[in-house]
This record gives C-alpha cells, sequence and structure tokens, in this order.
C-alpha cells in the first residue's frame, strides 16, 4: 500500500515525459485521488490491452482520451467523459481521418469540460455575451 | 520594391525576409518606402513562425499613414482572431469606425462577418454584413436568420436523462444513440438481475457501469447537438467563402515612365528666295 501510495504521489507531482507528450497529446500532473486513477488506466494501457489488442478506432486511443479526461475535468468528469467515448466509439467515420490515415481524429479538446456542459455554464455564458449559440 | 513584392506574390518568405534586410541595408529610402518594406518583412517573419516579433512589428507600423497602417492594423486584427476570435473582430469592427475611407473596408468587413458566424453570433453578423454592405447569398441569409435549425444542448440532455439515445436522436445522431439506448439496457437489466438474485457483488460493478454510461449519455447527447451545431456553423461559413474580397496587399506603384526626349530645337533658315529676272 505504501509503494502504491509513494508511486501515485510521484506520478501526481512528476515532470511531464516528452515522449509520453508525443504519444498521449497531452500528459497531466494532478492531485492524489486524479493520479490513482490514472494510474489504473496505465496499468490497463501497459498490461492489459497489449493481449487485447487495439480495438479503439478512435485517436488519442480510449485509455489515452481517459487519462486527459481526468487530468483536464477531474475525476467525476473524466470518468463521465471516458464513457461518453466508449459509446461514441461505435460510430468512428463522424470523426475526421486522423494523420496516421488508419484511425479516426478525435482529441480531447473538441470537446467541452463536462461539468461545463452539463451544468450548462458555457452556454449560459456565451448567450449571456449575445451568441445564438453554444459551441 | 518590386522584387519585394514578387516574393511576397510567390510567397518565398525566407528570400522575402533576406532581401528586406538587403534592402534596409543598401538603399537610402523614402520613409513611405522603408516602412513598405518593415510591413513585407513582417509578414514573412509571421509566415517564417515568429508570430510575437512580427505582431510586435505590425504595432510600430500601426500607426504609419497610408495603406501601411491599415494593413499592419488588419495584420493585427488577424492574429487576435487565432487567440481571442471576439478580441479579433472588434478591431475589424474598429478599422471600420475608425477608417470609414479605408482602402480594406470590403475585407474588414467581410472578415468580421465571418468572425462572428465563426464564433456563434449569428445574429450579429447578419447585421454586421447588413450594415457594411456586404450582400449575402439567399442561403447565408436563411442559415444566419434561422436558428431554429440548431440544437440546443440543455434540451438533448434533458431528453437523454429522461430516456437514454433520445437527446442523440434529436441532435441528428442515430447510430450514438442506437448505442447508448443498448449499452444502458443491458446495463440496467444486468443491474435489475442482480439485485434480484441479491448478487451484490455483481450489482456493484453493473451499478458503477451502468451509472458511468448513463452520465456518459447525457454528456454524449449536449456534445452531439454541440457537435450538430458546430457542423451548422460550418456551412453556414462555407457559404459565405464566396463573397470573400481579394486578400489585401500593398497597392502597386504606377511604374515610373521614362521621360521623352526632349526636341532638338532645329533652326528652319527660310528658303532662299531666287530673284526673279
Amino acid at each position: 500500500m505504501l509503494s502504491l501510495f509513494l508511486l501515485t504521489v510521484t506520478t501526481a507531482w512528476a515532470e511531464p515525459d516528452p515522449a509520453r507528450m508525443l504519444r498521449d497529446d497531452r500528459v497531466v500532473t494532478t492531485g492524489p485521488v486524479d493520479a490513482t486513477a490514472q494510474l489504473g488506466l496505465v496499468v490497463w494501457r501497459e498490461l492489459v490491452s497489449p493481449g487485447d489488442g487495439a480495438r479503439c478506432p478512435l485517436r488519442p486511443s480510449c485509455s489515452g482520451y481517459s487519462r486527459q479526461a481526468v487530468g483536464r475535468d477531474g475525476l467525476i468528469g473524466g470518468i463521465v467523459l471516458t464513457f461518453d467515448r466508449l459509446l461514441r466509439d461505435s460510430n468512428p467515420s463522424a470523426y475526421p481521418l486522423a494523420p496516421d490515415g488508419l484511425h479516426f481524429s478525435d482529441p480531447l479538446h473538441s470537446h467541452m469540460p463536462a461539468g461545463e456542459l452539463l451544468l450548462g455554464g458555457a452556454c449560459r455564458r456565451s448567450r449571456a455575451d449575445g451568441a445564438d449559440l453554444c459551441l | 520594391m518590386p522584387l519585394l513584392n514578387e516574393l511576397a506574390r510567390r510567397e518565398d518568405w525566407q528570400g522575402l525576409h533576406t532581401e528586406a534586410i538587403r534592402v534596409r541595408f543598401h538603399g537610402a529610402l523614402s520613409p513611405e518606402t522603408l516602412a513598405e518594406v518593415d510591413y513585407l518583412d513582417a509578414v514573412a517573419i509571421r509566415e517564417l513562425g515568429d508570430p510575437q516579433r512580427s505582431l510586435a512589428e505590425m504595432e510600430r507600423l500601426r500607426s504609419t499613414p497610408g495603406p501601411v497602417g491599415e494593413l499592419a492594423e488588419l495584420a493585427i486584427a488577424e492574429a487576435w482572431v487565432g487567440i481571442l476570435p471576439r478580441q479579433g473582430v472588434g478591431m475589424y469592427q474598429g478599422y471600420l469606425t475608425t477608417r470609414p475611407d479605408g482602402l480594406y473596408r470590403d475585407w474588414a468587413a467581410y472578415q468580421a462577418t465571418v468572425g462572428l458566424a465563426q464564433d456563434g453570433y449569428f445574429s450579429m453578423a447578419l447585421t454586421q454584413a447588413e450594415a457594411t454592405g456586404l450582400t449575402l447569398s439567399p442561403d447565408a441569409t436563411l442559415m444566419l436568420s434561422d436558428p431554429g435549425r440548431f440544437k440546443r444542448p440543455l434540451v438533448a440532455a434533458a431528453l437523454s436523462g429522461g430516456l437514454p439515445g433520445a437527446g442523440q436522436l434529436y441532435a441528428r445522431q442515430p447510430q450514438e444513440a442506437l448505442s447508448a439506448l443498448t449499452v444502458n439496457a443491458l446495463f440496467a437489466t444486468g443491474m435489475i438481475l442482480a439485485a434480484r438474485d441479491r448478487q451484490w457483488t455483481a450489482l456493484g460493478v453493473a451499478g458503477f457501469f451502468g451509472v458511468g454510461f448513463y452520465f456518459g449519455n447525457i454528456y454524449g447527447a449536449a456534445d452531439a447537438a454541440i457537435r450538430h451545431n458546430r457542423a451548422l456553423r460550418d456551412d453556414v461559413v462555407r457559404s459565405l467563402d464566396p463573397l470573400a474580397p481579394p486578400p489585401p496587399s500593398l497597392p502597386e506603384r504606377v511604374p515610373r515612365q521614362p521621360r521623352p526626349p526632349e526636341p532638338i530645337p532645329v533652326e528652319l533658315s527660310p528658303p532662299a528666295v531666287e530673284p526673279s529676272p
């Protein structure tokens, strides 16, 4: 347990790794709870997913997307965004082709933070500013 | 200057930058010509990947009288559109207000309209186009003036909260609607069966995934509405493409005509009149 805690804390305050940034688009370092969730995703990615084969048609991959989402929106928002992504990956052709030509591109930054969207904050702000739409 | 203009036309930015340095070093330039060289060099610097330095140079050139000052102002607005769209649009509008006889008013009006439409301010874009005399196609006018075609994210979320997949269907994403309905129905069934058989571990696992997929479905519905709106927004912006005036550039100077040769004064002596016999 202690080693797990230390690993979590180390992950939380670790410097971003450039090689990983290239692979994941973005690496985040957050608090211990989020870092634990990210650790679980790393375990999935490094140990479980290779045995199952590459199944995610979207890029970043579903676990990479999930790590980014937890980093950006926290644990709850990240979970919501992850399940949303899992529901959407059955329809990959709705997304533009990724630069590798084999997958489809669905970056995290094209989706609003879960809290902003579900509580309507982003939409309320843009409409108060005179926008006709929430984009 | 003709060489610099030619390099800019060919988009040879490295060549333009080098030539601008050479011209500045060697030539005794008038202030107007120097400002033009500086402007073209700032464009080259931006295209070579140093937008901050280019922006600083454009800020300096902004107060220059004549086309260079106007072009610098438009370049600053363009840079801001990429950073904060509303700020950039405000700068285009500022150009239109402060320069009633500006050389590039058409371009600024078009960019302000497109910038507003891109950010979802359709009624403002329509007003902007009308105020500046930009003639919109019937398609573009219809799209800008009919917000009913767009989907409200909160309505989509509420629908999916009631019945998983309903919001996605509202946002015209039938495949996602089917996926959300199926997955949520499966997990709901699993949870009910696990509770009936008092399988608490199975209920916990199904509950975690079931609740996750349920909220994911609500988020997905709102997100689908936004993606639908963005696709329509892109259609609106594309419909404005044919109205684009030619991009602003430095006005061509009238080439200096060679002076006509001065007539050589010829003294004509009157014809000799022969005396009559």
